[in-house]
């Protein structure tokens, strides 16, 4: 079947001891979208999306990524597939330089096999200067030029998102999984964050964005799909989940839509 | 069942000693999160130190356990002040105050060697008589071992249960963060730690010692890793737990001599201590209680 | 230089070499791919056992003298070299299948402590394998009957082949650290689920890392015990593995330079450096504690004030591609340069 989804969640259940994080969710993510993904503290939104990305594994449930199954497999060979996935707290290589961060992120290197690296960098010298190339315009896109041999561990707060940002597009995904890119970020830079993502779209990635900073949800996301309590309430545009009564109810207990 | 009771006798001799080591080096670790491989050889500073008070001083042997608890509390508060807090300053990370305490055990045990020699030495005191009990047979340093385990254990139990201070170390044990949101005086309660852990440390040296009777500057180093065994078997950072991982390690040690071959008892220990830590690291009292 | 001197200078350089190789395998493991093998040291250990094992006659039967040990089939050099670097990969990947996988890096620095420490006791107490505390002796030095040269002669030929292996690692070490593998290697070291989400298999980059400082280790085990001629327990337990690490920090953790420096100073410089005190200086009962407080010491100094080491891991600048890429790197060049070091 073909798929104009890149993602088909169905049934996913995830528990830790007696907890119901995630329970019998479905549901679906079309291709091109900025599909945001919302609900108050508590819903399973982290859970879901560390399920997405292969951090955790489901107890039961399918997901299919672009028709393929991906649902047990190892958080790297879903990375390899297409999906990458930013993280909210410091995830960067605090000791390598910002242009070595981005350097990691491309997938099947010739040279990250230890046969190449032995062998000598002729083997992967060539496809190192493109990926630099790359690289270097996505810093000069972001704005990081500037920090490109600083170490990534001195950067401040809003310019480590920036990177995390860079370094999950450097890997050329299918899909974005950006898990609360706003979340602790100052207003000037939510803006920017904002432009740039925005702007992916336009590129025809897939974007996955769990978010609670309404602002950005309802700038960004279309469609929307709300959890709460690990189910999957209602998906659909801002305006439809603004009017369905289950949402509103399960929000009112939690923080305003 | 000739050979079995008066192992099971050994053992619980051994499971006490190990039991005051294992609290001592637990309880500290669960407050300060520092695992401390330099507690071994602080058990040998306390042996030699009541020795010195019993051959130099000729003073009775317990009067030089207490010698070696009070010094070791002390010793412990300060190397932790002088030598690790520094470290932790600089947000130096778990493995690399392991590599310091483990290099500073070194230096402690190769000092007690440049001191006192690399022979063995011994307590002087009168050989004691033995008591037999349940069809075992102890020596009345043995039973007092076992007792002073008791009441160790009795004690620490007290503290951690029905004292200010000893709530306050449990609240440091599970949450350090919050621990120091609510008000608790962190740098004291931490010094407490390294103080009881330091006179357990003394006073498992010296019954070490007297179980065994001689002792060099490498002793206490070797017992460290059946420290370490029953402390990870009962769970790591729970003191109740090295309570129990030492009656266990304790008791399969010796009884596992009526099987292999005695100079190999302590792999029993030792396997123990590997299979715990790859088929459950929390420890077994974790997985009873969860 | 008088035959004394001569020979006392190849020992030191054997030493070296051979040392060179064991900070380098471990750079591998600890330096690159952070993990933490505190019984390093019995992979060197296995390489000069196996390579004693495949090298020597049959065992001799015990009641006249012999000693007991398995294998015993006198292989021709290079092949007991390569069977230990073999054994070497072996007991890495066993090592690291069970332990690297599952374990944090704080139980894992305990549990390779323990493992160590029971496969010491576990041999020294056994005597059918390798003739337990007493261990193998008169092992023959490679290639002495093929070559017949006096041995002077044969020692240093002996020293040029060790250098030359040392020389080898260091090269293999080079083109794996600045790789793309050697930066997935520093990436899982930094953040190993960062790593994976950008498609890395952390296991098997980490075992390759594993078994590789493996093979390089027991090599060197194997050149030095083919020159030693006698591998016993006594000569390999935590204390050799703590030299090690701290060659290893003292040296540069992550540089393979500091790998080299770090053997250069401290087994080689120091440990052996000691033997050259004049023997009315200091009792002589002295010196070995004093040796080793004085490692201790120097450990926990560097890990305070200089823990990258003396030569730290080098800052990757990708100078030779952004230049052909004739990249501007516009006015902010000033800014970067100046910030070098992590607060």
């Amino acid at each position: 079947m073909t798929d104009d989804l890149a993602l088909r969640v169905t049934g996913v259940s995830r528990s830790f001891g007696g907890l119901h994080a995630v329970a019998g969710c479905s549901f679906t993510v079309r291709r091109g979208t900025i599909t945001g993904l919302i609900g108050p503290n508590g819903a399973g939104k982290s859970t879901m999306l560390n399920l997405l990305a292969g951090a955790l594994q489901p107890d039961e449930g399918s997901i299919r990524f672009f028709g393929g199954e991906i649902a047990r497999l190892p958080s790297f060979q879903i990375a390899r597939l297409g999906m990458a996935r930013t993280f909210q707290l410091s995830s960067e290589f605090a000791r390598m330089t910002v242009l070595e961060n981005l350097m990691v992120a491309p997938l099947n290197q010739r040279g990250d096999s230890v046969w190449a690296a032995l062998l000598g960098p002729r083997i992967w010298k060539r496809e190192e200067r493109e990926h630099v190339a790359s690289a270097w315009s996505l810093l000069q896109r972001f704005n990081l030029v500037h920090l490109a041999h600083e170490y990534a561990g001195n950067l401040s707060g809003g310019q480590k998102r920036l990177l995390e940002l860079a370094r999950a597009l450097h890997m050329k995904p299918r899909l974005l999984l950006l898990d609360e890119p706003m979340a602790g970020v100052n207003p000037a830079l939510i803006s920017q964050l904002t432009d740039y993502i925005a702007a992916l779209k336009g590129e025809g990635l897939t974007v996955v964005m769990v978010e609670h900073e309404m602002g950005t949800v309802e700038r960004l996301c279309d469609p929307v799909i709300v959890m709460a309590q690990g189910r999957v309430l209602a998906e659909g545009s801002m305006a439809e989940i603004r009017a369905n009564e289950a949402v509103v109810t399960a929000y009112l207990s939690g923080q305003r839509v | 069942m000739d050979l079995l009771l008066p192992t099971i006798g050994f053992g619980l001799v051994t499971a006490s000693i190990l039991a005051l080591a294992a609290v001592g080096f637990t309880l500290q670790f669960s407050v300060t999160g520092v695992v401390n491989f330099a507690f071994g050889d602080l058990m040998t500073v306390g042996a030699y130190v009541a020795w010195l008070v019993n051959t130099g001083l000729h003073w009775n042997i317990w009067v030089g356990a207490v010698a070696g608890m009070l010094f070791l509390a002390v010793a412990s508060v300060i190397m932790n002040r002088l030598l690790l807090q520094p470290f932790i300053r600089k947000r130096t990370d778990l493995f690399g105050l392991l590599i310091v305490t483990f290099a500073f055990g070194l230096i402690v045990e190769n000092a007690l060697q440049a001191i006192f020699g690399p022979n063995y030495q011994s307590y002087t005191y009168s050989p004691s008589s033995s008591v037999g009990f349940l069809g075992m047979t102890f020596t009345v340093n043995q039973l007092i071992i076992i007792v002073l385990a008791v009441i160790v254990m009795l004690l620490v139990h007290g503290l951690l249960r029905y004292t200010k201070v000893g709530k306050a170390m449990r609240a440091m044990a599970d949450d350090p963060a919050l621990a120091r949101a609510c008000g608790i005086k962190v740098a004291r309660i931490t010094d407490l730690a390294w103080l009881i852990s330091g006179a357990l440390a003394g006073l498992a040296g010296f019954v070490l010692v007297l179980n065994t009777a001689a002792f060099a500057p490498s002793t206490g180093e070797g017992f460290l890793l059946v420290i370490v065994a029953a402390a990870v078997l009962g769970g790591v950072g729970r003191p109740y737990g090295a309570m129990a991982g030492a009656l266990i390690v304790g008791l399969v040690t010796e009884v596992s001599a009526t099987i292999i071959p005695a100079e190999d008892k302590s792999v029993a220990a030792f396997v123990i201590l590997i299979l715990v830590l790859l088929l459950r690291p929390q420890g077994i009292i974790a997985a009873a209680r969860g | 230089m008088s035959d004394a001197v001569a020979y006392y200078v190849i020992t030191l350089l054997v030493y070296m070499g051979c040392n060179v190789m064991f900070v380098l395998g471990l750079n591998l493991q600890f330096g690159l791919a952070n993990i933490i093998n505190f019984s390093y040291y019995i992979l060197v250990a296995v390489g000069g056992y196996f390579a004693g094992l495949v090298v020597l006659g049959p065992p001799q039967p015990v009641e006249s003298g012999g000693t007991e040990y398995l294998f015993g089939w006198t292989l021709p050099w290079p092949l007991p070299v390569a069977v230990a670097g073999l054994a070497g990969a072996v007991l890495a990947l066993l090592v690291g299948i069970i332990a690297v996988r599952r374990l944090r890096s704080d139980y894992l620095a305990v549990a390779t402590l323990v493992v160590g420490d029971v496969a010491w006791l576990l041999t020294g107490n056994t005597t059918s394998v390798v003739n337990g505390w007493n261990g193998l002796t008169g092992i023959p030095q490679p290639l002495a009957d093929t070559l017949n040269l006096p041995q002077l002669q044969y020692q240093w030929v002996y020293l040029g082949i060790v250098l030359g292996f040392a020389l080898l690692s260091f090269l293999i070490m080079q083109r794996l650290t600045h790789s793309p593998f050697g930066r997935s290697l520093r990436a899982i070291r930094e953040n190993e689920y960062t790593a994976a989400a950008c498609g890395k298999d952390v296991f098997r980059l980490r075992m390759t890392a594993m078994v590789i400082g493996g093979a390089i280790a027991a090599v060197g085990g194997a050149l030095f015990i083919e020159f030693i001629g006698t591998v016993q327990p006594s000569m390999w337990n935590v204390p050799e593995t703590f030299v090690i690490f701290a060659a290893l920090i003292v040296g540069g953790r992550g540089n393979n330079w500091g790998a080299v420096l770090g053997a250069i100073l401290v087994p080689v410089g120091f440990l052996e450096g000691s033997r050259l005190l004049p023997q009315d200086w200091i009792d002589p009962n002295l010196i070995d504690p004093l040796r080793w407080i004085i490692i201790g010491s120097v450990l926990i100094l560097v890990l305070y004030f200089r823990p990258q080491g003396i030569f730290p891991e080098p800052k990757r600048r990708f100078r030779k591609i952004l230049r052909q890429l004739a990249v501007d790197e516009g006015p902010g060049r000033q800014i970067h340069r100046r910030t070098e070091e992590l607060p």
